[in-house]
């Protein structure tokens, strides 16, 4: 399991911390998490998700990378409000 | 321009016959709208007993997934809760009748013991084998290999006749020519290994002498790929696939994603030209490209319904399932269940983008989703770059979803200024 911490943006112009585990054994590579927020998943060498540094993608598109994600190997989870 | 040799299109129009007697079998002349009865049907309850065919009302038997199967119970799941779930319980509702009788030797016909069918870490090893020739950063080695000559050299082949018929002299080609061509046949033997996808023995004789080639010396494809993928079993051994098992996975893909594609680009491009503002907005945006496809997707998906084997009794969504029983899973109802979709049976490339059901889910989700992503954005990209006015001829009919386990449009007839 490894945790990847990324600020997105909500609605009004707020901004939150979230953090997004990525379970290693459970991802198969799928890609689906790149097709509904490509700004924030790419694959590694092994084809297992990892964020980029970076990431601009909307709450929504993450949270539907998430659900999308057909092994669940995703997690996302809010750190603090900013 | 491209010296690609174009494929015979009397004889496509044979092989790609919607109604040929291969595709009567999945129900082929079915051309009522299903929906509306599977609305229904997902009002009354999320899953019912009986097959899907059966449920709209169809008495001729029906070959597909998890079909006929006539000694197993039967069951079929509507809602999006009931179809998700069971896409991710690959405990309970497994991919063959054999991981719940063993003894079972009726089988997926030709494709017990590939990919499809495999189960728990045996499916999850020979996955991670393939899954990265299949990623969306391969999507462009794909192309370039694969589909954008195909994809020129058609349109070139139409551009001075101001008409065509897109659903079998267009769609139906590309998907065709990038998988025969990623395991090295040259296009001009395409067709004769499409004749073949019925009769996987004789598909293996096409992939024989080009596994040896490749084996001595790898090129830049699928098949080298395969020949050198290496993995590790529970005792730290390092294994390589067998012929026997490459010709297997050979088989399943062009199987699983020569039609699969065909049609849903059929079906994708058929709603963009029957919605000429939608087309022209794609056409200026093509940002809206994927959004198009994406609802396409969802909203007609080409085969809206897989088979699980269910090796547990459980009572799923209000409906008690034995052991020994075979699930439905409906997706093209769980695409349009209103409770996850405002005006599901509405073609809105403008909705916000939510994952469907279309290329199933759980670990036996579709391997080669980026590649038709890919085939189909390149192919309808093309179109709408070199065929200025594109639109359906006002003189033909037009074109009309037909099918049932495997849907598509019949013909697409369109005019163009040449
Ligand atoms: C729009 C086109 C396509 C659609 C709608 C589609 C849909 C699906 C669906 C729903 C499944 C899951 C089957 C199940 O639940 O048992 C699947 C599996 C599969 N598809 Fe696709 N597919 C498409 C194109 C392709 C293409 C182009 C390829 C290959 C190049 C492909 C290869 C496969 C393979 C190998 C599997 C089995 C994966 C496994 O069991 O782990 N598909 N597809
Ligand atoms: S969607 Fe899930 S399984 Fe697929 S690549 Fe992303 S994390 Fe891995």
């Amino acid at each position: 399991m490894i945790s990847f911490i990324l600020n997105l943006f909500l609605l009004e112009d707020d901004v939150a911390t979230w953090s997004i585990d990525i379970d290693r054994e459970s991802c198969i590579g799928s890609g689906v998490c790149l097709v509904y927020a490509p700004n924030t998943f790419v694959h590694d060498d092994d084809a297992k998700a990892v964020v980029v540094d970076g990431a601009t993608d909307d709450l929504e598109s993450v949270q539907n990378a998430v659900q999308g994600c057909p092994t669940r190997a995703l997690r996302l989870i809010v750190e603090e409000e900013v | 321009m491209s010296e690609q040799p174009v494929l015979d299109r009397g004889r496509m129009r044979e092989l790609f016959d919607l109604r040929n007697s291969i595709v009567m079998f999945t129900g082929g002349n079915y051309t009522d709208d299903p929906y509306p009865i599977w609305h229904e049907l997902r009002e009354q309850a999320a899953v019912h007993p009986g097959t899907p065919h059966e449920l709209n009302g169809i008495e001729d038997d029906l070959f597909f997934h998890g079909l006929p199967f006539p000694e197993w119970p039967h069951f079929t799941a509507f809602s999006w809760a009931a179809c998700d779930e069971a896409y991710r319980d690959d405990v309970v509702f497994t991919s063959s009748a054999t991981a719940v009788d063993p003894e079972y030797e009726g089988g997926l016909r030709g494709y017990e013991s590939s990919l499809l069918t495999m189960g728990g870490a045996e499916h999850r090893r020979y996955r991670s084998l393939v899954q990265p020739s299949f990623v969306p950063a391969k999507a462009q080695w794909w192309i370039a290999n694969w589909m954008q000559a195909t994809v020129d050299a058609l349109i070139d082949a139409i551009l001075e006749e101001g008409r065509a018929e897109l659903n079998v002299d267009f769609c139906a080609a590309i998907p065709l020519i990038t998988i025969t061509g990623s395991f090295g046949i040259p296009v001009d033997q395409a067709l004769d290994v499409r004749e073949t996808v019925s009769e996987p023995k004789r598909m293996v004789e096409f992939l024989v002498p080009i596994v040896e080639a490749r084996r001595n010396q790898p090129a830049d494809d699928l098949i080298s790929v395969l020949v050198e993928a290496e993995y590790t079993d529970e005792n730290g051994k390092t294994h390589r696939l067998s012929d026997r098992e490459i010709y297997s996975f050979a088989t399943l893909l062009l199987a699983a994603g020569s039609g699969t594609t065909w049609k849903q680009m059929g079906i994708t491009l058929a709603a963009l030209l029957q919605r000429p503002d939608v087309l022209a907005a794609v056409r200026d945006d093509r940002s809206l490209l994927k959004p198009a496809i994406e609802e396409s997707l969802r909203w007609m998906p080409t085969d809206p319904a897989f088979a699980r084997w269910v090796a547990e009794d459980i009572d799923f969504h209000g409906t008690h399932i034995p052991r020994g029983s075979i699930l439905h899973i409906n997706l093209g109802a769980a695409n349009r269940d209103p409770s996850r979709w405002d005006r599901p049976d509405e073609y809105d490339i403008y909705r916000s983008l939510k994952p469907s059901l279309a290329f199933g889910s759980g670990p036996h989700v579709c391997l080669g989703m980026h590649v038709a992503r890919a085939e189909m954005t390149t192919g309808i990209g093309a179109l709408l770059d070199r065929l200025p006015n594109l639109r359906l001829d006002p003189d033909a009919e037009p074109p009309r979803p037909l099918g049932f386990y495997e849907r598509g449009v019949m013909e697409i007839p369109v005019v163009f200024d040449a």
